[in-house]
């Protein structure tokens, strides 16, 4: 009985890891769907560190990655991104990290505990698909940081930069949007 | 809604609060509350896919009277006509203040740029530039990159711009690259400002550099530039912080060794940064320490009613727009802590927009050094002329900042004879002139 479970178990993760390796390959596809080219020209532009290149992809990523955590977690309403830095000319780097703020009605163990595995898996795939030096040394892909709705209203910490009028995060995934 | 319903109550509080000290009637502050221009336009455009789908768009010109309206342009899916005419007011009221020729602009176009290709953007920009030729132009109205829009964009405008009128026109943006007409010195500019500023307060207050401690929440583009620029002229940097960590160390950091941390590690931020003697601090504990300068060069709405009371510096120097809170500002004041206001402290970035222009339309090249002379001047002439307002007029820096600025464009309405002739006059005896 307990093998079978443990068997179980093993299978949803292994469906669940698979789903976040669709997800990055989802995103490369929007990315070169957007650069009018094939994943594997989008790839090279990626590992070479083609600011633009990185831009949709990390965007991409974010918003697969929203939707995806939304499906296993009804507490999440909105997902945004905010680019880290003031200069409107910074392009992203292969090893840059992109700004993630999910606006949940509550912030749970539940939900802090998703988050951090889809951004570990999505690191992971991340780097398995650069696979260059650099970006294996690197921390996390995404820099999330769960809100409430409750933040939001009052504009406290990073919840303020979904309302921000001089910084406003960028929606990339919305329920019922 | 929350953000059009947050900055208009801001914006206009600033603004009210000015006009009230100055004694300005309903009718005078009517003109100045609202734009003297606006345009909407309707950018159709013709998806990758075959798709036709309408971008809305705005440019606001708030006033003209002081010069060509300045301002950025803004791509994002929240923009609203009401968001950029308080935009557009604020850049008329900061440019004011440093008194530089211009009025205030702002516009945008409600997208997604995330969702955009490269092609679609670039053919928006286009579109929408030609569609708003009539009303920008190097003495009209000046736009700049905004949130979402970069050097690129501005030099999609300027050739777009030059497509139309036949002939190169340079002077129509600014931001552009370096390589088009571009100034040195931009992408450090509001930095440059901000310790200007600083170096001025202290040198006005009688405080040494080696005798100030300072405290900079956020070390991006602003607060990294600021913090190595401060420490560089003798100033003790106690603590920085960003998204991922705080860092302090009593005795001063080594901000050099910080900056080339933060350079070198993969992820370009303070986590992971052990110097001898630094300790671990949160952003909360870094806007309460006991410094003599507080920089906030992160994000809006960081000092707030709940932590202000805690606030323990002598002077807070706002490098982010809007960190501090109209109920926090009042709590400040009362505890005596000096805030100098970001339509003064950021402004550095303005500032060289503009010498940007003046080179453009003079077909002249600063180098960097010039460029960042005149910045110094222009900047330290400016919070000499904000302290003196404050002094004279007994008010705190920021209402001072808003009431010479409104003073400035009223004198020149009143030069220009948009107002009536007695209650100009009054205003201008009442307030004294700067």
């Amino acid at each position: 009985m307990t093998t079978q479970v443990e068997r179980k178990k093993e299978t949803v993760q292994e469906e669940t890891v698979s789903s976040v390796r669709a997800l990055v390959l989802r995103a490369l596809a929007d990315c070169a769907r957007k650069r009018g080219a094939g994943d594997a020209y989008v790839l090279e532009l990626l590992r070479q560190g083609d600011g633009e290149a990185l831009g949709y992809f990390r965007y991409a990523v974010a918003r697969e990655a929203g939707a995806f955590a939304a499906q296993q977690d009804p507490t999440i309403q909105d997902v945004y991104v905010v680019e880290a830095g003031s200069d409107p000319d910074e392009q992203p780097r292969p090893t840059s990290f992109l700004t993630v703020i999910v606006v949940v009605r509550e912030v749970t163990a539940a939900t802090r505990s998703l988050w951090t595995w889809i951004s570990d898996r999505v690191t992971a795939e991340y780097k398995a698909l650069l696979d260059a030096p650099q970006v294996a040394q690197m921390g996390s892909l995404l820099d999330v940081h769960l809100v409430t709705e409750t933040e939001v209203q009052q504009r406290s910490g990073m919840a303020v930069l979904v309302s921000s009028l001089y910084t406003p995060a960028l929606p990339v995934w919305q329920r019922g949007g | 809604m929350e953000r059009e319903a947050d900055l208009l109550d801001t914006a206009r509080a600033n603004v009210d609060r000015a006009a009230h000290r100055l004694g300005l009637d309903e009718g005078l502050l009517e003109v100045l509350q609202n734009p003297e221009r606006e345009i909407t336009v309707y950018v159709p455009l013709v998806r990758a896919d075959g798709r036709v789908t309408v971008f809305p768009g705005h440019r606001v010109q708030h006033s003209s009277v002081r010069g060509p309206c300045k301002g950025g342009i803004r791509y994002h899916p929240d923009v609203t006509l009401e968001e950029t005419r308080a935009l557009a007011a604020l850049m008329t009221w900061k440019c004011a203040v440093v008194n530089i020729p211009y009025g205030g602009g702002k516009g945008g176009i409600r997208c997604d740029p995330t969702a955009m290709t490269p092609w679609e953007l670039e053919e928006l920009t286009r579109k929408f530039t030609r569609m708003i030729m009539p009303v920008i132009g190097p003495h009209k109205d000046i736009p700049a990159p905004d949130v979402n829009t970069s050097s690129l964009t501005m030099a999609w405008i300027m050739d777009s711009a030059e497509e139309v009128a036949g002939e190169p026109v340079p002077g129509i943006v600014t931001g552009k690259p370096v390589g088009l007409w571009g100034s040195l010195g931009r992408e450090e500019a509001t930095s440059r400002g901000l310790v200007v500023v600083v170096q001025e307060l202290m040198r006005a207050c009688g405080i040494q550099p080696r005798e100030a401690t300072v405290a900079v929440q956020g070390f991006g583009k602003v607060g990294g530039i600021a913090a190595r620029l401060l420490a560089e002229a003798g100033y003790r940097v106690v603590a920085v912080s960003d998204v991922s960590a705080g860092i302090f160390r009593a005795e001063g950091l080594d901000i050099r060794e910080v900056s080339a941390y933060v350079r070198d590690n993969p992820c370009h931020l303070l986590a992971g940064y052990a110097g001898v003697g630094v300790e671990p601090i949160s952003n909360q504990d870094l806007l309460e320490l006991d410094v003599t300068v507080l920089i906030p060069a992160a994000l809006e709405h960081q000092i707030r009613e709940e932590n202000a009371g805690r606030v323990r510096a002598r002077f807070v120097v706002e490098g982010a727009n809007g960190p501090t809170t109209t109920a926090a500002d009042r709590i400040l004041e009362g505890k005596g802590v000096l805030v100098v206001p970001d339509i003064l402290a950021n402004a550095g970035g303005v500032v060289v927009s503009y010498f940007e222009w003046v080179q453009n339309i003079q077909a002249l090249f600063w180098d960097a050094e010039e460029v960042n002379a005149r910045l110094e001047a222009t900047m330290k002439r400016a919070l000499g002329e904000v302290l003196e307002a404050g002094r004279s007029w007994g008010v705190d820096l920021r209402t001072a900042a808003y009431m010479l600025a409104l003073t400035r464009v009223m004198e020149a309405m009143h030069a220009r004879g948009l107002l009536p002739r007695a209650r100009a006059l009054a205003m201008m005896g009442g307030s004294g002139t700067h």
